[in-house]
Formats: structure tokens, C-alpha cells, sequence
């Protein structure tokens, strides 16, 4: 079994990305989705069973970094990609010396997802 | 400054080719940007993303009601048939997109900039200068746009669909 959150401020953002997983040829059982990083942190306290979380930068109420450093201060384990607009090296840095594991930018391919997310789940 | 915004034109326009090419799976052409006065502007819908640091500006989308529905659709890959919450979600990730990417390609020249969260407004056919709210609160305060103030705008075809990119752009002393 395998489980993904996506925290991600636009739902047509979150469903693009479980498009390209499931294209991707990604096995994931189960997507969890939230709309910022507090109820990012929310869902993470409903669902000890993560297997990776996918998570945009900019949004409201709570950021996608913010959410990963509140993120890993109690869990040190559960992969955390970051998919966001935004790229450039200061963003990437940032991300990782919060406990990032991965960055990707979009717009993306289904490949470069693929890439950037086959480390940590299943490929058919 | 004109070099400053030819850059940020040259940009926009690889930023939005990538954008449609890669998620929308439309390709589009560029034409020659103009300007235009804000006030003269009519559209359906309109995104704009605001950026502020050593220059503060906006990058917005101006479309019809239909060319923002189908890209929505090709962006889902199942058909959308009205301008809803989803469509307007959809063309404010687009927004978003472009103008992250015109940021992390332009950090170099700019400098570092931070984003504002996609504002999308959707009617019919409706003139900027008849909205106040959300839009002054955002355009105003980064730029203190009058209703003098010209975008200068970008054209795109895709399929015969007409999508404007406009940009307002200042350098703040
Ligand atoms: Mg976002």
C-alpha cells in the first residue's frame, strides 16, 4: 500500500499531478489532498501511513517551506518533495536545509516527475 | 529600463510557450506586443500575479471566456463547459506558472522577488476600471496603477484561441 499527500493551493494542480503519477506508471494506493500547509499538517496527523508528500511553495495561510520545517520537526523520515513555480539555486537550498528531499519546478513532464519521484515509490 | 522590460517580454514569451507545450499540450505563437491603456482593456478573464522586490510589477492573462475554458480542459484532460471555480483555478495556476518561471529566469537581472498568490477575475466582457477590491488592493499597492497606466501586452494564438500576457512593470527607487 502506498499513500501520497499533495498540498497544493489550486485542486487542479493536485489533480494534474495524480494524472501524471498514475501516467507516470507510479503505484500509489491512495492520494490525501490539502489545499496549504496547515491542513498539510492536519492530514499528516490523520495519516501515520504516508509513504511521500508532494508540496507547493507558495500559498495561503501557511507556505510550503514553513509547512516542511514544522513538518520536520516531529517526523525526519517521510519523504517530502517540493513542486513549485519557483526555481532558481537560493530556493532549492532553502528547501533542502528545511528537510526537502527533492525539488521540481513546474511546468513539468510526466518523465521529469517520474524522475524526481521514482526514488521513493513503487514503478509498475 | 527598456532593456529591463524587453528582457522580462522575452521571458514572458518563452515562459508562457513552455507553460502551454508542457501542461496544456497547446502550442503557441507569439506576435508583437503593444501597448495598451488599462482602461481600454475588455475581457472575460483576467489572472495576474504580482511580484515585488527591486522592481514591482505584475504579469496578468487576459482571455475569453471560452479560450480559458478549454485550456482548463486540456489542462484536466476531461471537458470543462463553463467558466466556473475550476476554470478560473485552472487559468490562475497558469498565471502562476509563467510568472514563476519569468522570476527564477530573470533572478539574475531583477534581483530576488516575491509572488503573490494568482488573483483571477472572471465576467463577461468586463473593463478593469469598473473593479475595485481584491484588484486595487493587490495592482495599487505594488504599483500605484491610475487608470492612465498601459499594460504593455503580449499576444499568443494557440489553435486560433487568443491569449494576452500583460505586464506593468516599475522599478522602485
Ligand atoms: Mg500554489
Amino acid at each position: 500500500m502506498s499513500k501520497v499527500l499533495i498540498i497544493d493551493d489550486s485542486g487542479v494542480m493536485r489533480k494534474i499531478i495524480q494524472r501524471n503519477i498514475v501516467q507516470a506508471g507510479l503505484l500509489v494506493d491512495q492520494f490525501v489532498e490539502a489545499g496549504d500547509g496547515r491542513e498539510g499538517l492536519e492530514k499528516v496527523k490523520q495519516n501515520n501511513d504516508l509513504n511521500l508528500i508532494l508540496c507547493d511553495w507558495n500559498m495561503p495561510n501557511m507556505t510550503g517551506i514553513e509547512f516542511v520545517k514544522a513538518f520536520r520537526s516531529s517526523d525526519k523520515k517521510t519523504p517530502v518533495v517540493m513542486i513549485t513555480t519557483e526555481g532558481g539555486e537560493t530556493r532549492t537550498e532553502e528547501a533542502r536545509n528545511s528537510g526537502a528531499n527533492g525539488y521540481l519546478t513546474k511546468p513539468f513532464t510526466t518523465d521529469q516527475l517520474l524522475r524526481k519521484l521514482g526514488d521513493y515509490l513503487l514503478v509498475k | 529600463m527598456q532593456a529591463v522590460v524587453d528582457g522580462v517580454v522575452e521571458s514572458i514569451v518563452e515562459s508562457t510557450k513552455s507553460v502551454f507545450k508542457t501542461m496544456i499540450s497547446m502550442d503557441v505563437k507569439s506576435d508583437a506586443p503593444f501597448y495598451e491603456e488599462e482602461r481600454m482593456i475588455k475581457t472575460d478573464v483576467m489572472a495576474l500575479v504580482s511580484f515585488t522586490g527591486e522592481y514591482n510589477g505584475t504579469i496578468s492573462i487576459f482571455c475569453r471566456a471560452g479560450t480559458a475554458i478549454k485550456i482548463a480542459s486540456n489542462m484536466l484532460g476531461t471537458p470543462m463547459n463553463a467558466l466556473d471555480g475550476v476554470v478560473k483555478d485552472a487559468i490562475g495556476e497558469v498565471a502562476n506558472m509563467i510568472a514563476g518561471n519569468v522570476k527564477t529566469g530573470l533572478i539574475d537581472t531583477l534581483g530576488e522577488m516575491t509572488l503573490t498568490i494568482p488573483l483571477v477575475i472572471a465576467g463577461v466582457s468586463f473593463s478593469i476600471s469598473t473593479f475595485s477590491g481584491d484588484y486595487e488592493a493587490i495592482v495599487v499597492s505594488s504599483l500605484s496603477c491610475s487608470s492612465n497606466d498601459s499594460w504593455l501586452m503580449i499576444p499568443f494564438d494557440a489553435d486560433g484561441e487568443k491569449i494576452y500576457v500583460g505586464l506593468m512593470v516599475k522599478k522602485i527607487s
